[in-house]
């Protein structure tokens, strides 16, 4: 199987902690990974508000450059991954967008005639390579951990759209953590918004949604959390300290992981090669646990 | 409109200081004479509130009437993430205030900035329109109209326009104090659009027709 790999702007400008590991462990799990050579922005974050039909070609020229290369993308951004089901849903029902984007693309040279799609490297993990496959490349299972699995908003939704996991029930993530060994329950805030999305406009309100979010899990009883979303991530390892002032609470501090590093660990590759190093949370003693299986 | 501009450059009407943008004028009234914001952006806005207006009249002949179902699926118990801030926000008063004609008071609110667009409200919606996509609608008529469209928003949309990404790869930091690139690390080079003038070019000729979608 082979993708192209779309890590998008947020994880190539900076988690590259999310980057490193999935370049490390999909090689070792038969996923051969091309460059998508030109890509840009999906414009999700900003262009979607301020110019829809602007948005609308940042994801289009994305999905004629793999097109070009008779890829799928393999996003690693739930964001991302919502952009490119959207416009080639829109672009494949609505005529008129089609032609207006379609006459766009040809001033950078591109065409998209609906030929490929983007998967989430969730997909892939669970439903392309599959749990078996993942379970035999284990070496150092996570015994004795239980471990909050946070899917993400639009891994599940929207539900008119076919998105990564279940509307009603995802539970791809979850599946996959205890593929390593580890416990992942579920607990009543699992589908609740991180908050990241508004994180540059109305900061605030933002860590006040992952702070909750992230005292409950603590409540719980969780030893760590895990996500596969870069936005996600980047709140909730990297804000913990904020959290902390916010509530007056120093208790909001848990080891955040990406499932890609937790899968390397597991699988034996080294903690640097996992970026691991740059995880903000306190993710160390966790690590020790995982390397003395 | 003619009582903001001067030979000098744009004055404000209650007090003549002077400013090089609008938006700087803007933030002034916003922040000097706060009573006077609402008379200042409808004179300012003049013509703009046509589009206002409009946006209003479809949204509300598009989502029909609003009814007990809508107002007990929408309520508090969709997990909106609104509702953890302002307490008593409840998504289908979105619904509400558009059908009571308050779509500029929601130009104001910092609720449609609020919202995380999670869809939550959007999966027990019973109706075709919901909460997330009225705010949606009313963010983007916000941003055309220049009525207002966050910093941070239009920071990201220049680098695009420029680089083509949010943001270029950056330095960050390790937990025991070092500095770290994607070069250190070992990753390749970042991806980027090769030919920014025609990128640039095809971006240029879609904001001709983003009045129409």
């Amino acid at each position: 199987m082979r993708y192209a790999l779309y890590p998008g702007c947020t994880v190539q400008s900076e988690q590259y902690e999310y980057e490193m590991s999935v370049r490390e462990v999909l090689p070792k799990l038969g996923i051969q990974l091309a460059e998508l050579d030109g890509a840009g922005c999906c414009g999700y974050l900003s262009y979607r508000v301020s110019s829809p039909i602007g948005w609308k070609y940042l994801t289009a020229r994305n999905l004629a450059l793999a097109e070009a290369l008779s890829l799928d993308i393999l996003t690693l951004c739930n964001n991302c991954h919502l952009s490119f089901s959207r416009v080639a849903n829109d672009m494949e029902k609505d005529d008129e967008l089609r032609k207006t984007l379609s006459e766009a693309l040809t001033i950078e040279g591109l065409e998209y005639n609906g030929r490929t799609r983007a998967l989430h490297i969730l997909e892939v993990l669970h439903d392309q390579i599959g749990r078996a496959k993942i379970a035999e490349k284990i070496e150092k299972p996570l015994k004795g951990l239980n471990l909050a699995a946070h899917p993400g908003c639009y891994l599940f939704r929207p539900t008119d759209l076919k998105r990564p996991d279940n509307g009603k029930e995802p539970k791809k993530l979850d599946e996959l953590i205890r593929t390593l060994g580890a416990e992942s329950s579920d607990y009543p805030e699992k589908l609740e918004c991180c908050g990241s999305t508004i994180s540059r406009v109305q900061e605030k309100a933002s860590l006040l949604m992952a702070g909750s979010k992230l005292k409950a899990i603590k409540e719980h009883g969780f030893d760590g959390l895990v996500t596969i979303c870069p936005h996600c991530f980047r709140i909730f390892d990297g804000r913990q300290l904020e959290m902390q002032n916010l509530f007056s609470d120093d208790s909001i501090e848990l080891p955040v992981f990406y499932y890609t590093q937790l899968l390397g660990l597991s699988m034996g590759i080294p903690p640097e090669k996992l970026g691991l190093e740059l995880n903000n949370s306190p993710v160390e003693g966790l690590i020790e646990r995982v390397l003395k299986n | 409109m003619s009582r903001f501009f001067t030979q000098e450059g744009l004055k404000c009407p209650y007090c003549d200081e002077k400013f090089p943008t609008h938006r700087a004028l803007r933030v002034h009234v916003g922040a000097k004479h706060r009573e006077k914001t609402d008379d200042f952006m409808d004179e300012y806005f003049g013509g703009r509130w046509i589009e206002a207006d409009f946006v209003a009249l479809m949204l509300q002949s598009a989502m029909g009437e609003i009814t007990e179902e809508y107002i007990q699926r929408c309520g508090n118990d969709v997990g909106c993430p609104i509702t953890k801030i302002h307490e008593d926000f409840a998504p289908y008063q979105i619904a509400v205030k558009v059908k009571q004609d308050e779509v500029k008071e929601l130009l104001r609110s910092d609720i449609i900035w609020t919202c995380t667009s999670c869809l939550a409200c959007d999966e027990k919606c019973p109706v075709e329109m919901s909460p997330h996509e009225i705010i949606t609608i009313i963010k983007n008529l916000s941003a055309r109209i220049g009525y207002h469209f966050p910093r941070e928003y239009s920071e990201l949309d220049k680098n695009v326009l420029k680089t083509g990404v949010i943001q270029t790869p950056k330095t960050v930091p390790t937990r025991t104090g070092g500095q770290m690139t994607r070069e250190n690390l070992g990753l390749p080079a970042a991806q980027a659009p090769r030919d920014m003038t025609k990128f640039s070019q095809a971006l240029a000729k879609l904001s001709e027709t983003r009045v129409l979608l």
